[in-house]
């Protein structure tokens, strides 16, 4: 196998920070088929598939899964299956700053939960929905490994220690 | 120099660039050679700084204190005495990283390289005497015999199971099949464990050189690593790896100009704990929802794709080399029991274990089988902090069991864990103090577990249901004098009857904690009174009034308004509006606000 | 192989299972997610049973229909800690899908009288038998799982998409609980848009193309009729079923996809997963082609294949 595969444009992209909007549906096909290619329309990379297209539009665009299924020749159900059993994948546009909050054994333990609900009271979203606006995604993830300054959370890609129900408003105004 | 991600996070990568740029400016260049390697375990103190050949370790550095220590350390041999590590209890400044108490008790045998290898380059693995155990076996022993050198060495497997590793690539070599595949799980997901990722960053080349012995051993010429994909660092580190391995002659066709044909890809997991257990991993590299099947028969005769499979966690192929490089004798000489004749009869060999939770030397440590969990907790993680009492430690990840001060002799190793109803489990273990609630921490795990099944069996999605709903009646003040019975009685079913082993090992935190902390369930269930004074719905925050001295901050910081009272004068919360968010508690300086 | 259930001796083929074994011999294990045309799967766990294998002194619990039979195998299918199990397994479905007759009876025939847990309004007991018969028989691949833990569910694409459907019906027929009904409207209404009328069997490659003249009425159907005469069930499952037991061995043969399976365009039908609070009279008068006969057939032999 090839090892340069691994090294998936998406991943790339994801890291340089790009996010590109929504495009329409034959430029949508075009940038499907390019990745489907680097995998050799490969069926078992299917997961893989799904994070390179996700890491390009930022969610899982519905028109990329008829496309994909076609491609693949696999049924659209395993996709949607797929898509929505790995909790990677996202099927509506996220907000421009994600917040992800680590809610590791680590920083429950030191109080990740009354920043979720300062982060609730402050936004108004609760975790896996977007403001209104589109400014900020509430997230929690498993532990980011930064248990050494639990609390901690990420926005975009800094990530912040010892944050509290006092300390986050600070944290917050950086991004708004 | 430390540039994990945990040293990122205080800023590591300003530091690497300051000491560059500082090097070059003072025409070092010849002399001084700045690396950015892989993680060095303290997290607690990043970034760290190493200055070999001395060992002159440099803790919580930043970018501005980076010119001092050129100036001083570099050109005049001087140590730059504030930034050294500074022993809490006798306030003495230690020089030397192996005199600091937190590396003083670890024996660093994979992880001991990792200050003195940078991951992106492969000749620094070579001169520390990597591919050297590679060699050896490809020239000297043929597979039957490196199986045999694994089985009587006594490894066994990292990930939490604790199957013997040599008796798992027999059975994958006996087994029948097209072909055979060799895979390293780095899809670690417990809360609160990183040592997979340490090692994936840290120093990828153990890995593959393990997988390379391991795949000579069972026939196998295809191999995966299969790493989490929230660890972006880790899948760059290890890609590079690979591609430098694959230029070296090291993966690919006749390797070392042996007959030894092996190539490595990566896969990125999707984000599922469950795919850490091994048939729902093997599901999602065909390309399925991560869900696990039965076990009847093993995945060492029908694993991915139906062929023999031999399963790794990527710190057992880390192992590997290091067996042959230094041989049994010397392996089986560290841990606990008797390997010569049986596999199962001890542990042998060292064991990471993420230490975290409320502990003062937050990191990864690394220690040989058989020391016990004191000697983890109060002499390598320095004690709890803040003068607060010991209350727990929970090893095995989120289905291994919570401890308490009376088990903390206990020699850490794969069966006395078990005996003890934890387990080794990845090697994750979180401290907890006495602020910390049992009951909410069982609750905190079974919820975890419960969002992490895959619901493919009943007895996991319904049984992990009820038995969250049960812990929060219990935290919220409704639970009902019948409750540890049921949940006592719904864990059995769910040990007994699930398909793999995250159903089957759910309900350890809550009958760990029902065994040595029933006391707290009764005083939630009877009293209606949460000891610890974390369930919120339990608890009332209130302020002492002779201690107050109106300072104000509380009423600064309460974002519901419920505190009244003006400066210099004694504050009232009100108990109606109250949202129990605890910033009084936290921001409080005199100690007024009580729970 | 030869192997002991419950002290009595019985002979199985290999690469059978033990529940395969007891049926054979004449006991009864109860199995919710097992089904003679579908591969083993191992979701409801009811069929646990204890098993020792032969010079080992330990008795694990296993699932019966996915454990397969060894020589000097022992079995035990009704001890206190099976039965325990059995019970609570029960329990905790009543606590999901409470209500449903299916599993009230389920209840009643192991002595479990209420759940101890909170009720859901579910009447989906996700043994996952109409996802497997829609891959695995029909081939069609129209509904699947989505989700996972406590929100996984049965659906099509995004809850909407159903244009894999063929409506053949198999899904609701091997449905135990009645959650899943056929919708009559809409499959009427999509086949009359797109000026097909093409008869439902022959879409199961079942008879010869032939196009429908009762306005899918299928009750007024002579084709209909001669299909469940003659298999006595749903076709493609009692065509499957008989394949698997002349072989004696269980269902271990997987079947060849249909060839039409993705050149039908949009959709000719639709299998939909129904919210609780329907009147159960209108969906049934729906169920399969809108005829009371076809959907009481569809009730009787449910009921007869519980074991």
């Amino acid at each position: 196998m090839d090892v340069k595969k691994t090294i998936s444009r998406g991943m790339k992209m994801e890291l340089e920070g790009v996010y590109p909007d929504r495009s329409s549906d034959e430029a949508l096909e075009r940038k499907v088929e390019s990745i489907l290619s680097l995998y050799g329309h490969d069926s078992s990379q299917v997961i893989a598939i799904l994070q390179d297209v996700q890491a390009e539009f930022g969610y899982l665009p519905q028109t990329a899964f008829h496309f994909l299924a076609e491609r693949l020749g696999i049924p659209l159900v395993r996709l949607y299956g797929i898509a929505t059993f790995f909790k990677a994948f996202r099927l509506t546009p996220r907000g421009r700053h994600e917040i992800k909050l680590c809610t590791g054994t680590a920083c429950h333990v030191r109080g990740a939960e009354l920043v979720k609900d300062a982060i609730t009271r402050e936004l108004g979203i609760e975790v896996g929905q977007t403001t209104d606006d589109l400014a900020f995604s509430l997230e929690k993830v498993r532990c980011i490994g930064c248990c050494g300054i639990a609390p901690a959370m990420m926005v975009n890609k800094d990530v912040h220690g010892k944050v509290s129900a006092v300390t986050l408003n600070k944290v917050l105004s950086k991004y708004k | 120099m430390c540039t994990d991600t945990g040293c990122r996070v205080c800023g590591s990568t300003g530091v690497y660039e300051a000491f560059v740029e500082e090097v070059r400016k003072a025409r070092l260049g010849r002399r001084v050679e700045v690396k950015a390697t892989g993680c060095h375990g303290y997290c607690e103190k990043g970034a760290l700084v190493v200055i070999h050949p001395e060992k002159i370790l440099y803790v919580q550095v930043k970018p501005k204190d980076v010119a001092e220590i050129v100036s001083k350390t570099l050109k005049r041999c001087a140590v730059v005495k504030r930034l050294l590590y500074k022993d809490p209890e006798s306030g003495e400044r230690i020089v030397h990283e192996g005199d600091v108490p937190f590396y003083q008790k670890q024996m660093r045998v994979l992880f001991g390289n990792n200050t003195r290898i940078d991951p992106c380059d492969i000749t620094d693995y070579i001169a520390c005497d990597g591919y050297q155990a590679l060699r050896g076996v490809l020239e000297t022993m043929n597979p039957r015999k490196v199986i045999e050198t694994v089985i009587r060495s006594g490894l066994r497997g990292r990930g939490g199971g604790g199957f013997p590793t040599g008796i798992k690539w027999r059975s994958a070599r006996k087994a029948k099949g097209e072909r055979t595949y060799v895979i390293g799980n780095a899809d670690e997901g417990d809360p609160g464990a990183f040592m997979d990722r340490s090692i994936c960053e840290g120093n990828p080349h153990s890995i593959i050189e393990g997988m390379l012995i391991g795949a000579y051993a069972v026939g196998a010429e295809e191999g995966i690593i299969y790493v989490r994909d929230e660890y972006p660092l880790a899948v760059e580190t290890l890609t590079t790896a690979i591609t430098q391995a694959y230029e070296c002659g090291l993966l690919g066709r006749r390797i070392l100009g042996s007959a030894l044909t092996f190539d490595i890809s990566i896969m990125r997991g999707g984000g599922a704990f469950v795919c850490g257990e091994s048939t729902a991993l093997m599901a999602s590299l065909e390309g399925k929802m991560g869900e696990p099947r039965a076990k009847y028969i093993h995945t060492v005769e029908k694993g991915l794709w139906n062929q023999p499979t031999v399963l790794n966690n990527v710190e057992t192929w880390a192992n590997v080399p290091r067996i042959f490089l230094h041989g049994v004798d010397w392996y089986t000489s560290m841990g606990t029991g008797d390997v010569s004749h049986d596999p199962w009869g001890g542990s042998k060999g060292t064991k990471v274990f993420s230490l975290v939770g409320n502990i003062n030397n937050t990191g990864l440590v690394e220690v040989p089988m058989g020391i016990s969990l004191r000697e983890i907790i109060y002499e390598i993680g320095g004690g709890i902090p803040g003068g607060k009492e010991f209350k727990a430690v929970q090893t095995g990840g989120p289905s291994g069991g919570c401890l308490p001060e009376s088990q903390l002799d206990l020699p850490v190793d794969f069966d006395r864990l078990t005996e003890a109803g934890s387990m080794m489990g990845s090697g994750g273990m979180i401290v907890m103090d006495e602020d910390t609630c049992m009951v909410d921490v069982a609750h905190y795990f079974v919820d975890f577990l419960k969002d992490e099944s895959c619901g493919k069996c009943l007895p996991c999605r319904e049984g992990l249901r009820a038995l969250s709903e049960i812990l929060t009646r219990i935290t919220e003040g409704n639970g009902r004098s019948g409750d540890i019975k049921l949940l006592q009685e719904l864990s059995e079913t769910i040990i007994g009857t699930s398909l793999c082993a995250l159903g089957s090992t759910a309900p350890n935190p809550v009958l760990s904690t029902l065994r040595y902390f029933k006391k707290e369930y009764i005083s939630h269930i009877r009293d209606k009174r949460c000891p610890a004074g974390v369930c919120k719905a339990l608890i009332q925050y209130r302020i002492d009034a002779i201690a107050c001295n109106g300072c104000h901050a509380c009423f600064k910081v309460c974002p519901a308004d419920c505190i009244t009272g003006e400066a210099k004068e004694i504050h009232v919360i009100d108990q109606d509006t109250c949202i129990k968010c605890g910033s009084c508690y936290e921001v409080c300086r005199f100690d007024a606000v009580k729970r | 192989m030869k192997l002991t259930i419950d002290g009595k001796k019985v002979e199985a083929g290999k690469g059978a299972t033990v529940l395969e074994a007891a049926a054979g011999a004449g006991i009864e294990i109860p199995a919710v997610c097992a089904h003679d045309a579908l591969e083993p799967y191992g979701a409801c766990r009811l069929c646990v049973v204890e098993v020792r294998q032969r010079g080992t002194s330990r008795w694990r619990t296993v699932a019966s229909c996915l454990y397969p039979v060894r020589d000097g195998l022992e079995v035990r299918t009704k001890t206190v800690r099976v039965e325990r199990h059995r019970r609570v397994l029960i329990e905790l479905m009543l606590a999901r899908c409470p209500g449903i007759p299916y599993v009230e009876e389920l209840a009643r025939t192991y002595g479990v009288e209420r759940a101890r847990f909170a009720r859901g309004e579910d009447d989906c007991i996700m043994c996952g038998m109409c996802v497997r018969v829609c891959s695995e028989v029909v081939g069609a691949s129209a509904i699947g799982f989505s989700s996972r833990g406590v929100d996984r569910r049965v659906s099509v694409p995004f809850g909407i998409d159903d244009s894999c459907c063929i409506a053949c019906g198999a899904c609701a027929y091997i449905c135990p609980t009645g959650a899943i009904q056929m919708e009559y409207e809409r499959m009427l209404e999509l086949r009359r848009s797109e000026g097909e009328h093409r008869c439902r069997y022959a879409l199961m490659g079942l008879v010869a193309d032939a196009g429908c003249s009762f306005n899918y009425e299928c009750a007024h159907c002579e084709v209909d009729q001669s299909m469940w005469e003659r298999y006595g069930g749903h076709p493609l499952l009692a065509v499957r079923r008989r394949k698997c037991s002349s072989k004696g061995t269980g269902p271990k043969e997987r079947p060849g996809r249909p060839t039409r399976r993705r050149t039908r365009g949009r959709s000719k039908g639709t299998a939909e997963r129904r919210t609780r609070g329907g009147s159960k009279g209108t969906a049934e008068r729906r169920t399969w082609g809108g005829s009371k006969g076809t959907a009481r057939r569809t009730r009787t032999s449910t009921g007869s294949r519980k074991r």
